[in-house]
C-alpha cells in the first residue's frame, strides 16, 4: 500500500507540473486539444496508481509526450494560422442583426434551445436585443448588443470616473508580498508607515491590500475590518 | 518560450529514458538468454555440476536484475521466469535433467517474447 502511496504523490506533482506547464487556463475556454490532453492525462496517472505491478513510467512517458505535442501544437499555431484554423477552427456568426442564420445552425448541430441558454447566460433575454451572436472555437458563445439595449458606460454619459488601479493583497498572513508591492507602486516604508497608522504589529496583519492611488484595506487576525486612506 | 523549451527537454528526456530503458532491458534479457543456453549446454554435455553452479549463482544476481528491469516492465511478465530460476537448480540437483531444460527452453521462450513485444512493430502498436 505504501508503494499506491508513494506514487499517488510523485503522479499527483507530475500533473501539477503537466498543468502548469501547459499554461493557465479556465475549463470552460480550452480548445478542444487541450481538453483532450488534459482528460487524457488524468486517465493516464491513474494506470500506474491503482496497478502496483505496471512500472511507473508507463504512465510518467505518455504524460510527458503529450505535454511536449501540446506544448508545441499551440506554439505552431501561434506562429500559423492556417494549422489554427485546421485543429481548431474558427469563429462563426450565429445572429447577425438579430436574425439567426439556420444554416450555421444547422452545421453546428445547436438547437434553439442551447442558443436560448447560452444568450440567457450572456444577459441577454430577448432576440431583438441581440446584433451579433459568435459561437467561438471552444463553443462558447459571445454576444454583442444593440447599443441602444446595451449597458451605459460612463463613458456615454461624458464622466470620466476615478481609476483607482489594481488592487492587490500587500500583505497575507502577517508576510509582505514584495511583488504585489511593486505592482501598486508601493514599498515596504508604506506598509510600515500604514500599519503604525493603524497601531498594528505586522503579524497581526490576516490581509492587507492596496491600490496605486494609497487607498487600502486592512484586516486583522480574527478582528473588524478597517478601511482608510494613506497620506 | 520558456515553455517550449521545457516541452523540448521534457521531449528529449522521454527519447533519451525509452532509449535507455531499450538498451537495458536488451542487455538484461541478452544475459538471462546466455545464462539459460550456457546452463542447457552443460547439461546436454552432461556436466550436471557446472550446470548447476550457474544455475545458482544465477539465482543469486536475479534480485538485482529483477529490481532493474520492473523500472519498464510489467511484474507479470518477470514472474514466468522467476518462477524457473526458483526451481531449475533444485531439478538439477535431483537430476531431472529434461524438465530442467525444458524449463530453460521456457525462459528463452519468454524472454524471446518479451523482447518481441517490446519492438517497434504495427503489431504491438496497433
Amino acid at each position: 500500500m505504501f508503494i499506491s502511496l508513494v506514487r499517488t504523490i510523485i503522479l499527483y506533482i507530475t500533473i501539477i507540473a503537466a498543468v502548469r506547464i501547459m499554461g493557465k487556463r479556465q475549463i470552460s475556454q480550452l480548445q478542444t486539444s487541450e481538453l483532450v490532453v488534459t482528460m487524457l492525462i488524468s486517465d493516464l496517472a491513474v494506470i500506474p496508481m491503482q496497478n502496483s505491478g505496471q512500472p511507473l513510467l508507463s504512465g510518467v512517458i505518455p504524460i510527458f509526450v503529450l505535454i511536449s505535442l501540446e506544448v508545441f501544437l499551440s506554439f505552431i499555431m501561434l506562429k500559423s494560422g492556417k494549422i489554427r484554423r485546421v485543429i481548431c477552427g474558427k469563429p462563426v456568426v450565429i445572429i447577425q442583426n438579430g436574425r439567426i442564420i439556420q444554416d450555421t445552425m444547422r452545421e453546428l448541430r445547436m438547437s434553439i434551445e442551447d442558443l436560448f441558454e447560452q444568450l440567457r447566460q450572456k444577459d441577454a433575454f430577448a432576440l431583438q436585443d441581440v446584433a451579433y451572436a459568435i459561437v467561438e472555437t471552444n463553443g462558447t458563445l459571445s454576444v454583442i448588443k444593440k447599443a441602444d439595449v446595451d449597458y451605459l458606460r460612463p463613458l456615454d454619459m461624458g464622466i470620466q470616473p476615478q481609476d483607482n488601479g489594481l488592487e492587490v493583497v500587500v500583505v497575507s498572513d502577517g508576510r509582505i508580498s514584495t511583488g504585489s508591492l511593486q505592482l501598486c507602486g508601493k514599498d515596504s516604508a508604506w506598509v510600515e508607515k500604514t500599519l503604525k497608522k493603524e497601531k498594528t504589529a505586522l503579524k497581526e496583519v490576516f490581509i492587507l491590500t492596496a491600490n496605486s492611488t494609497g487607498q487600502y484595506t486592512l484586516i486583522r487576525k480574527q478582528d473588524n475590518k478597517r478601511k482608510g486612506v494613506a497620506s | 518560450m520558456k515553455r517550449v523549451a521545457t516541452a523540448a527537454l521534457l521531449a528529449a528526456l522521454v527519447l533519451a529514458l525509452c532509449i535507455g530503458c531499450r538498451i537495458v532491458m536488451e542487455r538484461q534479457i541478452g544475459r538471462i538468454t546466455d545464462t539459460m543456453d550456457q546452463i542447457d549446454a552443460s547439461l546436454a554435455a552432461g556436466d550436471t555440476v557446472e550446470a548447476l553452479e550457474i544455475s545458482r549463482e544465477f539465482l543469486r544476481k536475479w534480485d538485482a536484475m529483477h529490481d532493474q528491469l520492473c523500472y519498464f516492465i510489467q511484474h507479470e511478465h518477470l514472474d514466468p521466469l522467476e518462477n524457473v530460476f526458483a526451481v531449475l537448480p533444485y531439478y538439477i540437483e535431483q537430476g531431472e535433467i529434461s524438465l530442467a531444460r525444458a524449463q530453460c527452453r521456457i525462459v528463452q521462450t519468454a524472454a524471446g517474447h518479451i523482447m518481441k513485444t517490446e519492438r517497434v512493430t504495427p503489431s504491438n502498436i496497433l
